[in-house]
């Protein structure tokens, strides 16, 4: 009988630990979906009067509360590191928990990009743990997810008054062939040279005229170079700074960015005078030790901004948004920092251009409420708090009419932004990687600097890829 | 039927029942056993089997994306892996390791059970010593050796300190010497476990080979060569089932960490291929096929280790 009793008590434990088991992984909103049932229903009949009002962000519509019910609560997703605009967004949700009928709960996901990745992914999959989100824009990232099953459009949810004032290009690079667009942009990555001005001095580098050819380029690394000072940061370890040095290097040599989409996009790489060159001079680079020798097998994230921010190296190829913790909390004195476009590698139309990443906003596809959602975002693109990143935190703003003609408090990098970039942007997001020709080009181009393989096997390697 | 039979017939029936009789005793003496067993057999399947049919169906139907569909494929991903060669670099890859890494590892292991066998002098801190490297975490392990190999790391540097440049080798950064590096990590931290294991199986064998061999005049290496070699025969075939197990399968922690499958392609062993295809580059069916492949593999090893024991009575040391 206690035998019989044991057994009896045994099974019900593992029964339902097989079934506690069974519901990991399934979709976590299910409890609160029926909790929230009643204000889904409210908040869908009390519909938005006028979303543009609202989405301009200086006008809260006057939404009366769902009747009987607690104001919803979207999930936002804040995925971006490095930038110092956390603040900025609270201050942003603070604004839209304070005038609409709905709130704003920010969950940090500043892992990295891969952990990021890993978490947008399973979100698609479990179609649960955000209603908004931040990506990266391109058909890398969020068109590769929203086509995918994560998001849904935002065509019609955020009105044409909105998405008209912001980059074109990076929604370009978010729409699909059927023209539905995944994300909306809300600002730019922009990237460009950045050089530490007392240890150009210090080598005899005259930083009022930075070099102008890749000859010059070249003269002053070997002059830093001799004066005991490493010219330019690298930290190889994952690859990611080929990212720089061929992908946005590559838009030198076309006129205009549908050449330099279509260059990736039709993969004939063997016999391309523009790439064989990019990563000949590239390689120039590498072999004379002016990109930091030290950090061949050191990770990126750790050591890349670091070393420049510590003294350690003289130049970067510098990313906008990591402005904040690399100079500011880099505890670099901004004075000392001064910037130029691309070095010069090739001699078509957008090499005055310089290369930007779009980073958007994107609607998951299972959120309850869509319209809220698209409300949100057109708090983060008002030309409010648009101009208040550009202005307060040194960030490029998606939207395209900010205004800095008054601002007394530019920061330099900014300056020089708004001085030598606008209007030339170009998109990289915009062009239609195939996820193995970027990891096959971090990758390969590694091996092509190391001697191990010529540029022919690249070139194959690359096409190869990009075929999988 | 009288309980002597006298015809064949009723011999039949006798032994037929006694047959089920002896069935049924088994049956009943066994049931609260398979009783208290069952609950266990059937999260393992849940966990293990559920896993390993999902991984199949993963493998073997269409995916858009991150989402798979219901549509078969083909084996086109298998087609895919095999026609463009996607495989071979890292199973070769995986291979090249296993075939430096065991015959290392069983010759410096038998070098050092036989000498704390033979109780050297500090035989005991030997022992101690040994052990420590298997009971450090294996990230810990490879995050620690990654920067001591660094080219600008401690041991480069002592290296060029005492001029000694030639062997101040980028490790880590150099496609021809990152697999050597992987190597060592492991190599380094498999060297204690295995140790203990030959040594306790030294430790079981007869002592009285030692001292015959000794009064016979045999020195050390001959006493290695001779003595503790044989007596170690079958846990070292063991053994080398047991590393190609664990090599292939149990990698991707090391590479991860050290090199990240680079630099270019020189570490991405069968292993994180699966990771680098599945995340990296978002093709999760043929992540899946790798997967499959991998799992035929290690369950042919399995196959050939189960046989092995039960052809030597042992029930395995692992």
């Amino acid at each position: 009988m206690k035998k019989a009793i044991l057994f009896i008590m045994i099974c019900l434990l593992s029964v339902s630990m097989v079934l506690s088991f069974s519901m990991v992984g399934c979709k976590t909103t299910a409890a609160s979906e029926t909790t929230v049932a009643s204000e889904t229903t409210a908040a869908s009949e009390t519909t938005v009067a006028s979303e543009t009002t609202a989405a301009s962000g200086t006008t809260a519509a006057a939404e009366t509360t769902a009747a009987g019910g607690e104001k919803p609560t979207l999930t936002f997703w804040q995925n971006e590191a490095g930038s110092g605009l956390t603040q900025w967004y609270k201050d942003v949700i603070a604004d839209i928990n304070a005038n609409e009928n709905f709130t704003v709960k920010m969950e940090e996901n500043l892992g990295g990009g891969t952990e990021v990745i890993t978490k947008l992914v399973t979100a698609g999959v479990s179609q649960s743990g955000f209603d908004f989100s931040w990506d990266w824009s391109g058909t890398m990232s969020t068109l590769a997810r929203g086509v995918a099953g994560t998001y849904q459009p935002v065509n019609n949810l955020v009105s044409s008054d909105v998405l008209d004032k912001l980059s074109k290009d990076t929604m370009v690079a978010n729409t699909d062939a059927d023209g539905n667009l995944w994300g909306v942009p809300f600002f730019l990555e922009t990237v460009y040279m950045a050089y530490n001005k007392s240890l150009l001095e210090k080598a005899g580098v005259d930083t009022a005229n930075l070099p102008t050819s890749f000859d010059d380029f070249m003269a002053m690394n070997k002059k830093l170079k001799d004066a005991g000072i490493i010219p330019i940061s690298f930290a190889n370890k994952e690859g990611l700074v080929h990212e720089f040095w061929v992908m946005d290097m590559m838009q030198q040599y076309f006129n205009t960015a549908q050449e330099h989409k279509d260059f990736w996009t039709n993969a004939k790489f063997v016999d391309n005078a523009a790439l064989k060159d990019c990563m000949e001079k590239y390689k120039k680079m590498y072999d004379a030790k002016y990109l930091d020798p030290e950090a061949e097998t050191l990770d990126y994230a750790s050591n890349y901004f670091s070393r420049f921010s510590s003294g350690k190296v003289a130049g970067v190829w510098f990313i906008n948004s990591m402005y904040v913790s690399t100079i500011k909390e880099g505890e670099m004195n901004p004075d000392n920092v001064i910037y130029q476009k691309l070095p010069f590698f090739g001699n078509g139309a957008l090499k005055d251009a310089i290369p930007t990443l779009g980073y958007c906003l994107t609607i998951s596809k299972w959120t309850k409420y869509p319209k809220e959602c698209a409300k949100a975002i057109g708090y983060f693109t008002s030309e409010k708090w648009q101009t208040e990143m550009a202005l307060k935190y040194g960030v490029t703003p998606a939207y395209t009419s900010v205004d800095v003609s008054k601002a007394t408090d530019l920061t330099p990098n900014m300056k020089f932004i708004f001085e030598s970039g606008k209007g030339k942007y170009t998109e990289m997001g915009y062009v239609d990687w195939i996820a193995g020709q970027y990891d096959e080009l971090i990758r390969s181009a590694t091996s092509y600097l190391h001697g191990d393989i010529t540029y022919e096997d690249f070139a194959k390697k690359m096409e190869a890829s990009s075929k999988i | 039927m009288s309980a002597c039979p006298t015809n064949k017939d009723e011999k039949k029936e006798m032994i037929k029942k006694i047959g089920i009789s002896h069935r049924n005793r088994l049956l009943r003496d066994n049931s609260s056993a398979y009783g208290f067993l069952s609950p266990t057999i059937l999260l393992l399947l849940f966990i293990f089997a559920y896993q390993i049919i999902n991984l199949l169906m993963f493998s073997l139907v269409k995916w858009q994306g991150i989402r798979p569909t219901n549509e078969f494929n083909n084996f086109s991903y298998f087609v895919t892996l095999f026609k463009q060669g996607l495989l071979y670099g890292p199973l070769l890859r995986s291979l090249a390791l296993t075939a430096i890494v065991i015959p290392v590892v069983i010759l410096l292991t038998t070098f050092l059970a036989h000498n704390i066998y033979r109780k050297v002098f500090g035989w005991k801190f030997y022992r101690w010593i040994i052990f420590i490297t298997s009971i450090i975490p294996v990230i810990v392990a490879s995050i620690v050796w990654t920067f001591l190999l660094n080219a600008y790391g401690p041991i480069n540097n002592f290296f060029r300190f005492i001029h000694l440049d030639f062997l101040a080798v980028d490790w880590f950064g150099n496609a021809k010497f990152a697999i050597i590096a992987l190597c060592w990590i492991i190599i380094w931290r498999e060297l204690g476990f295995s140790t203990i294991i030959f040594l306790a199986q030294l430790t079981s064998a007869d002592f009285s080979v030692y001292e015959a061999a000794i009064i016979d005049g045999a020195n050390e290496f001959q006493l290695i060569r001779y003595v503790t070699f044989p007596a170690l025969t079958n846990i070292i075939k063991l053994y080398i089932i047991t590393m190609t197990i664990y090599v292939m399968n149990n990698l991707f922690g090391v590479v991860l960490v050290s090199t990240g499958g680079g630099p270019g392609y020189a570490t991405t062993v069968l292993e994180y291929y699966i990771y680098y295809m599945t995340f990296r580059i978002g093709k999760i069916g043929i992540g899946a096929a790798v997967s499959v492949v991998l799992f035929i593999i290690t369950f042919i090893l399995i196959l050939i280790y189960i046989r092995f024991t039960s052809k030597n009575n042992k029930e395995g040391v692992f």
